[in-house]
Formats: structure tokens, C-alpha cells, sequence
């Protein structure tokens, strides 16, 4: 059932009914990779192609292409579409033209293949949106069944190997509870040149974040499975806000390993997968998103953007320096950039982008809607021969 | 020498005897008696009067912490200490009542601490009630202090890493936002 393919593009599902996303999952399952135009699969505005109902009004990014999707009765437009009932065969002509399409267009440098987009909901991060009740998801039984697929991405020496995974529309999310073991992939050429042993792994964890970042964006219920190879697994409910995990996560070394994510869209009244109440999600996304990216900014934030805490992050519950209280305190009391953060906080310019990127991930952040606003300017006063009362107390209590 | 007062508030049995013992370096004057009122906290004790415990940092500063009785009808002690107070612990234990509306009334009567220095919330017991989220607390400060950024965390008043956090915390935020409002002084 698993298919191991070398994904170059991904592909959103938006907007579409829950028969309809698992035919087109179903069909690239079984097609995509034969007919050379593997695809990753993810409920995500923020991919490389999108497909899109036509009734629907969407503006699709410049680098993105929009397939639309015709139902019964409708005329297609201009530009890429396929029709219902969708056939395998449409569905891999258009994934093939859109592939040409992308193949045109220049990558930007050291993005991976996911970009995910970060819209701004009236100042509320998307990031955020979890918080609201999936509207189309009725918990309780005898409603429609929700057909589920996933999309997963494994990760290894090849920033863009990932592989397809799709659980069968009728299959329970029970089937989480059996993992299957890590699959082997053939050997894969490096993909940039000079890509030390480090930086491969680390890409991994580049694109687990990319991946989480999607599902919390995405707002549905969904369960996933991060799988770290001779360690363990962690077991994340998207829908509690809650993972497990047996090892500690300060021994999953980001620079080792091989990492696999999967992740699966349950229904909401289906049980948790992780023993509530489990560990706090933000501790995990906490150290994710301080791992990820090598310390450049996450392919979501936008270096032209100002951004605010929405609360502090539970510091009880995360591994904290004293450092990040004094970072806190700079970003929830004004809108900077990372640039900003750091004069302010007296941080690193790569602390300040870890930051950023950890407190996005987590869902902490609002953008500053007023993108002309003046910066706050940060004139530190004068330092007192003593410091603070902050400092003085670091050093007395010795943290 | 300059002193710091903080004072430590919420509602009966959130933990703010427990919170300041967890602190304080010097032996913490405690001043309870019987809890004749188990409704609102089933607990032996209660603080009558003021907690007391502090911190000396080298021999310019001291860190007063004033936990302020939980019980209703002490509330003429809250005035007097407001005054010489710069920052504000609110701890909120999860497994009261109406734990949301303890933190609003509470947010009601100190709120204004926050103009003079800063208030954190720590949200204790809350592995004794695992609900409401802490998100939830948040929400609920935004609504009644708009536009203020105060800390909220789950602590356990007994930890005494946890309790520092908070109080680094707080402290870190006072600190700040006076630096921010030096800067835009000067640039105005
Ligand atoms: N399980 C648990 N118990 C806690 C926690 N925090 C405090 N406690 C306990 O809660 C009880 C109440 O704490 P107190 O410190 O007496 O509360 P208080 O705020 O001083 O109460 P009053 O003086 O009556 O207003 C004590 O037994 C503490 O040990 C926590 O996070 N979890
Ligand atoms: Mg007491």
C-alpha cells in the first residue's frame, strides 16, 4: 500500500468533497508514479498546484498553479481542469502539464519543494486557525463518513524524496496504531552538491516542520506519526493539542537519523491516538521549530513582515534559557522583525529567526496588518553599572 | 537599598502561601487558621492575614513578595499593598468553580498593576483540572485588558523552577516595556 516515489511537486486539495480528494489521492496511489509525475498529496493551500473546485473564487499565488475542477454541468475555463466524475487518466494529463508548468519556473534557492504561505485572516495568524471548530466536520455518528487521506513525507538524503502515502478510504485511523516499519529507499543523488551529512538531516526536520506547519494551517482533524529511525516514534492528535513520545526530545539528535512523518485527516469523534493528556504540542513544535531551517527563517514567515505575540509561550512547560523570557517580553509588548527582535532582546540575529520560526509554528504570532507602520525604535538605555533587577536576579538564583 | 514589592494574589486555595514558601529564602511568615469555608477550597488551613517571604539580591535590592488573603472578606489589605506594589502574580487555580471568572474579577480589582509595572498569571493545579487551556485564560485577558501583553503559564505552586520562571518573567516584562516606553519618550 506504500508507495515510495520521488516527489518533486506538491499537490493542494482544496475546497473539494471528501470523495472526491480520496478518488484523486486513490489515483495518484496507484498512477502518478508509473505515469513519472509523483506527487505529494496535502490538504493545503500552500502547495505547488492546487486543485480547486470552479464555482469556488480563489486566487492562487504567482508560483502556484491552479487546476480547476469542473463538476457536473459546469464549463470549464481558461487554464488547466479536469471534470467529474474524475478519471485517472484526465486527472494524470493535467498533473503532467502542470508539472511542465513548474518544471519552467525558477526555483528560488535553498526552498525545498513544499513553500507554504502564511495569509493574513484579518491579523490572525493562519497558524491559529485550529482553534476554530472544523465548520464542514460534525462530531457524533451517523454523519457523512469522512473519507481520509494523508499526506506524508519521508525524509532522507534527498531534500525532495518523499514518499506518497495514502491510507485507503475505508481504512480506520486505527491503522495508526500498527506502524509500519521505516522503508528502505533506493539510493537517491545527493541533491545540491556539498550537502554534508548534517545538512541532510537537518533538511529532514526542515520539512517535517513544513509539514506540521501545513496540517495546523489546514484546521482539520488530523492525527500523525513522526517516525524517528532506531528510536521511536512520536504520536501527535492534532485535535488535542497533545503528542507522546517515549524518548525524551532532547535525545532525538536533529543531525541524525531518519526521520518519516505521516499524517492522516480522522474524524473528529473517532478516539485520541496518544494517551491524553499527553504532552503539550507546543513543546514540540517549541524544539522543531528551533531545530528547523538551519537558523534561516521558515518558508512561511516573510521577511518584509512585522510580527506580535498573541500570548506568551507556556514557558513551565518548554525547555527555556532565561534569554527567551527577555525575547518574550520584546516581541509580545510590539511588533518586530527578526532583525528587530534581536537588537531588542539582545539576542543573535539566529536566535531571534529560531524564534520566530519555533513561535509561528506554535501559533503564537500575529502580523502586523499595518505593513508601513514605523518600527518601534529600540534606544536601550544607558546600561546601569549593575543591570537590572532581571539580571541581578539571574545571577543570584544562578540560571 | 531598593526594594521591589510583589504581591502575590487569587482566589482561596490557588496557591499563594504555597507559591511565596516556594520563593522566598527566609523562613515565610505564615498566618492560617482553620478553613471554616470548604465550599470554595477544601483544604485545613487558611491565610488570614498577609504571607511574607523575600529575596535579597547582593545588598541593593530586596525582593518583598506579599501574598494577599484569598478569602473575600480581607479585601481591605489589597489597597494598602497595591500601592507599593510594581508587579502582580495572579495565580489562578484551575479547579475552581468558575476558574475564567475568578482570573476576570481578579484582572478587576489589580488589573491597573499592570500600568505601574506588570501582572503575570499562573494557572495552578491544572493537573488536578486539565481544563480550561490556558488559551482560554489568554482570550479572557485580552478581552478585559485589550492591547496589554500579559504572561500566562501553568505552574505548580510547590516547583520552585516553575514559580522562578514566573516570577523571571514578570520581571523581564516590567523591565521591558519600561525600556520601550524610555525609547518612544525620547524619540517623541
Ligand atoms: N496538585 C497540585 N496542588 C497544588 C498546586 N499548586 C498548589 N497546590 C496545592 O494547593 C493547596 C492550596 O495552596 P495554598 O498555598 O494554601 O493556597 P492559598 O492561595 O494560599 O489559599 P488561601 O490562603 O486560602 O487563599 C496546597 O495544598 C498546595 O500544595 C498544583 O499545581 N498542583
Ligand atoms: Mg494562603
Amino acid at each position: 500500500m506504500v508507495s515510495m516515489t520521488k516527489a518533486r511537486h506538491s499537490l493542494g486539495l482544496v475546497g473539494l468533497s471528501p470523495i472526491e480528494c480520496a478518488k484523486i489521492a486513490t489515483f495518484i496511489e496507484s498512477e502518478a508514479e508509473a505515469a513519472g509525475c509523483p506527487w505529494l498529496v496535502l490538504h493545503s493551500d500552500s502547495c505547488d498546484a492546487l486543485i480547486v473546485p470552479a464555482d469556488v473564487e480563489f486566487s492562487a499565488d504567482p508560483y502556484q498553479v491552479l487546476i480547476r475542477l469542473v463538476r457536473f454541468g459546469g464549463t470549464p475555463g481558461e487554464g488547466l481542469s479536469i471534470t467529474t466524475p474524475i478519471s485517472a487518466r484526465e486527472l494524470m494529463d493535467v498533473l503532467k502539464q502542470a508539472q511542465e508548468l513548474l518544471g519552467r519556473q525558477q526555483k528560488p534557492a535553498a526552498t525545498g519543494s513544499l513553500r507554504v504561505k502564511m495569509e493574513d485572516w484579518g491579523g490572525m495568524p493562519a497558524n491559529d486557525r485550529h482553534d476554530v471548530p472544523a465548520r464542514d466536520i460534525p462530531a457524533g455518528f451517523g454523519t457523512t463518513a469522512r473519507h481520509m487521506t494523508d499526506g506524508s513525507a519521508a525524509l532522507k538524503t534527498d531534500p525532495y524524496a518523499v514518499a506518497a502515502q495514502i491510507t485507503h478510504p475505508h481504512a480506520q485511523p486505527s491503522a495508526m496504531a500498527t506502524p509500519q516499519p521505516v522503508q528502505q529507499m533506493p539510493p537517491q543523488p545527493a541533491a545540491h552538491a556539498g550537502y554534508g551529512e548534517a545538512g541532510e538531516f537537518s533538511a529532514a526536520w526542515d520539512q517535517i516542520a513544513v509539514a506540521l506547519y501545513s496540517i495546523v494551517q489546514n484546521s482539520a482533524p488530523a492525527v500523525a506519526e513522526i517516525r524517528v529511525e532506531n528510536l521511536d516514534m512520536i504520536r501527535i492528535d492534532f485535535r488535542f493539542r497533545a503528542y507522546n513520545s517515549r524518548i525524551p526530545l532532547e535525545q532525538v539528535n536533529t543531525h541524525g537519523h531518519r526521520i518519516a512523518i505521516r499524517s492522516t485527516l480522522v474524524e473528529a469523534y473517532r478516539p485520541p491516538i496518544v494517551n491524553l493528556p499527553g504532552e503539550s504540542l507546543d513543546k514540540l513544535f517549541w524544539f522543531i521549530g528551533s531545530q528547523a531551517f538551519h537558523g534561516m527563517a521558515a518558508p512561511w514567515l516573510k521577511p518584509e513582515e512585522r510580527y506580535r505575540l498573541r500570548r506568551w509561550p507556556n514557558f513551565t512547560e518548554l525547555n527555556h534559557a532565561v534569554a527567551d523570557m527577555r525575547t518574550a517580553a520584546a516581541i509580545g509588548n510590539c511588533y518586530l522583525n527578526a532583525a528587530e527582535l534581536s537588537s531588542a532582546a539582545g539576542i543573535t540575529p539566529e536566535a531571534a529567526t529560531r524564534t520566530l520560526n519555533a513561535y509561528s509554528l506554535m501559533g503564537l504570532l500575529e502580523i502586523q496588518a499595518n505593513r508601513s507602520a514605523p518600527p518601534v525604535v529600540f534606544t536601550p538605555p544607558p546600561p546601569e553599572k549593575s543591570g537590572g533587577l532581571f539580571s541581578k536576579l539571574r545571577t543570584k538564583l544562578g540560571l | 537599598m531598593a526594594e521591589h514589592v510583589i504581591l502575590f494574589a487569587g482566589p482561596m486555595g490557588a496557591g499563594k502561601t504555597t507559591a511565596i514558601e516556594s520563593l522566598s529564602e527566609i523562613e515565610t511568615i505564615r498566618t492560617e487558621a482553620n478553613n471554616t469555608d470548604r465550599e470554595t477550597a477544601d483544604k485545613d488551613t487558611t491565610t488570614v492575614a498577609l504571607d511574607y517571604g523575600e529575596i535579597t539580591v547582593g545588598d541593593e535590592d530586596k525582593v518583598r513578595l506579599y501574598g494577599v488573603p484569598g478569602q473575600r472578606r480581607f479585601n481591605f489589605m489589597w489597597t494598602i499593598l497595591k500601592e507599593r506594589a510594581v508587579g502582580l502574580v495572579l495565580l489562578v487555580n484551575n479547579d475552581a468553580a468558575d476558574p475564567i471568572q475568578e482570573l476576570a474579577d481578579f484582572l478587576d480589582e489589580f488589573g491597573d498593576l499592570h500600568e505601574k509595572g506588570g501582572v503575570v498569571v499562573c494557572v495552578t493545579r491544572s493537573d488536578v483540572a486539565t481544563s480550561p487551556h490556558i488559551d482560554q485564560y489568554a482570550e479572557k485577558i485580552r478581552e478585559v485588558l485589550p492591547g496589554r501583553m500579559i504572561p500566562v503559564f501553568t505552574a505548580d505552586a510547590r516547583n520552585t523552577d516553575q514559580m522562578r520562571t514566573c516570577l523571571m518573567s514578570l520581571i523581564a516584562n516590567i523591565e521591558m516595556t519600561a525600556m520601550i516606553a524610555a525609547s518612544q519618550e525620547r524619540a517623541a
